[in-house]
């Protein structure tokens, strides 16, 4: 009698985990960064990251944020460890600064991504169309980035990132560059599309609100050696709204992790 | 509701950028260096009228070069043509060899190792003190001009296109990489584009080169009289004291060079106008 049932929970236990796996989108595996000259950016990490899950790396500077995340998107190689991802799945990076092309117009900076993942002209044309008016910048195609605001080339920086539908988008602070105003304004939309696009995110942010905000899990991390501290889930449903960044359970949820961050920054 | 407000803000900006520019603002433009012309000229006038009033022949009279140039227009001419084709040539092979050398410097860190430390010292070489050398080698010529002409004209174009084409920005570059692009679509669409204006800024600097440098070379062949271009042409006015037309000479090369630059420029701004700040029109 014992057998069988001892094959069942086997069973059960290795269904759930490929129920599991099917889930796990990014799954980073002990993967750390040592220099060449002995500097440690990023102790083993091991992260979980799902389908469709918006996850937040929030930390001081020189905690290794940006470093997972450029692991992540393929820029730069774990020493150790690695990260596991769908090849085939298109990921789309959005950087701190716009990375426009000045020489470009509005329209052909939201073309390049597309023209260089080889996509069909055509059909690249009406996602870049799409792209622009999700992102508020129809009617300036062929406006030059000098002529946009900070607000706006950063709008236009997502837009270029959308264009090619990606699976896998993943942002290293991108809306730390613009004024307070705007960036809850980009941080509303990005959600808005995310909730349309549905693409699994990874936002690298030092911003503490703007990461409970946006994710349903915020990773702490530390500096000297970068390593993560701790992952928090965020309580909040979704679709958030702009007023849930003022209400005392947001606040909460704020004082526990902020606490955390400056003990975390003693120690 | 902001939002929308800072949009149309904005477009009314794009808008103004593509305004023509009144014949107004052009004046005001052009009209400063038009007076300096005029009182530098009127300067030149005074003190060769008391000064050197009798002594016109350490500086003339601007109308004295006038009349030089007048009344010996196919000289003038012909040493413009000469010289005009010694510097195109020279600068022609140093925007060839110049630009590939830089684009091939760029694309291999081992050749770029190799190689720019003395591009950097060849440039510190004084080139007018290996004319003699060259002449030496390739005969008292027109051909030897050209070279040296080249040679004057290389460096600034090499120097200028490989610190363009080293200085891509970084988060570029890792997007190009992020999307698997081929090292030729990243120089076609990325490297070269953003390396234009340094590269022009090089070409700005040779062009004018170019011209002194035929003129150094024409110095050294020396002979070849009649034939000669602008440089020999001024040789043999200085040494039959015919200061007028030895002015006359100096103007006509002075303006062959700034013709080059001009062309130059124009060329450069055609291509950045969109978007780099050194060739964008004031917007106020």
């Amino acid at each position: 009698m014992r057998a069988p049932l001892d094959s069942q929970s086997k069973f059960v236990a290795k269904e759930k985990e490929n129920q599991i796996k099917s889930l796990t989108h990014i799954n980073v595996l002990g993967a750390s960064k040592i220099y060449p000259n002995g500097t440690v950016a990023l102790l083993p990490v091991d992260l979980q990251i799902q389908k469709g899950e918006f996850v937040s790396l929030l930390g001081p500077s020189g905690c290794g944020k940006s470093t997972l995340l450029r692991i992540i998107a393929g820029l730069s190689s774990a020493t150790e460890g690695s990260v596991q991802i769908p090849t085939t799945d298109r990921r789309a990076f959005v950087f701190q600064d716009p990375t426009l092309l000045p020489w470009r117009t509005v329209e052909s900076n939201a073309l390049l991504v597309c023209e260089l993942e080889g996509l069909d002209k055509a059909e690249s044309k009406i996602r870049v169309t799409e792209a622009l008016q999700m992102v508020g910048l129809t009617g300036f195609e062929k406006a030059y980035p000098r002529n946009l605001s900070g607000g706006m080339k950063m709008r236009l920086s997502l837009a270029r990132a959308l264009a090619i539908r990606p699976i896998m988008f993943l942002m290293d602070e991108p809306f730390s560059a613009v004024d307070e105003i705007t960036r809850e304004t980009l941080q509303d939309e990005l959600l808005r599309i995310w909730g349309i696009e549905g693409f699994t995110s990874v936002f690298v942010t030092h911003n503490l609100y703007e990461a409970i905000y946006l994710s349903h899990r915020v990773v702490v991390m530390s500096a000297r050696p970068g390593r993560v501290e701790k992952i928090f889930d965020i309580p909040f449903e979704y679709p958030r709204s702009p007023d849930l960044r003022s209400t005392p359970e947001f606040m909460n949820v704020a004082k526990e992790i902020g606490t955390f961050l400056r003990e975390g920054a003693i120690s | 509701m902001s939002i929308t407000k800072s949009l149309a803000g904005a477009q009314g900006n794009v808008q103004s950028a593509g305004t023509k520019i009144t014949t107004r603002e052009r004046v005001r433009e052009i009209l400063p260096p038009v007076v300096v012309l005029i009182l530098i000229i009127f300067a030149w006038w005074l003190i060769s009228v008391t000064i050197y009033a009798d002594k016109n022949y350490l500086l003339p009279r601007p109308m004295q070069v006038l009349h030089a140039a007048l009344s010996n227009p196919g000289l003038l001419w012909q040493g413009f043509r000469i010289t005009l084709i010694e510097a195109t040539m020279g600068f022609g092979l140093a925007i060839i060899v110049g630009l590939l050398s830089a684009i091939i410097m760029s694309l291999s860190k081992p050749l770029e190792r190799s190689f720019y430390p003395y591009a950097v010292l060849l440039q510190t070489v004084p080139v007018i003190a290996i004319a003699p050398i060259i002449v030496l080698w390739f005969g008292y010529n027109q051909r030897a001009v050209v070279i040296i002409a080249f040679m004057i004209a290389i460096f600034p174009i090499l120097n200028n296109s490989l610190l363009g084409l080293l200085s891509t920005e970084r988060n570029q570059v890792d997007l190009f990489r992020m999307h698997r692009a081929s090292k030729l679509t990243e120089f076609v669409k990325l490297r070269l584009p953003a390396a234009l204006p340094s590269i022009f800024a090089g070409l700005r600097i040779s062009a004018g080169l170019s011209v002194v440098g035929a003129i150094v070379g024409e110095f050294i062949i020396g002979s070849g009289g009649a034939d000669g271009g602008l440089g020999v042409k001024v040789l043999y006015a200085q040494a039959r004291m015919a200061t007028g037309l030895l002015f006359a000479e100096v103007l006509v090369a002075t303006l062959l060079g700034f013709a080059f630059f001009m062309l130059v420029t124009v060329t450069g701004n055609r291509l950045i106008r969109n978007w780099h700040e050194s060739a964008l029109r004031k917007e106020n």
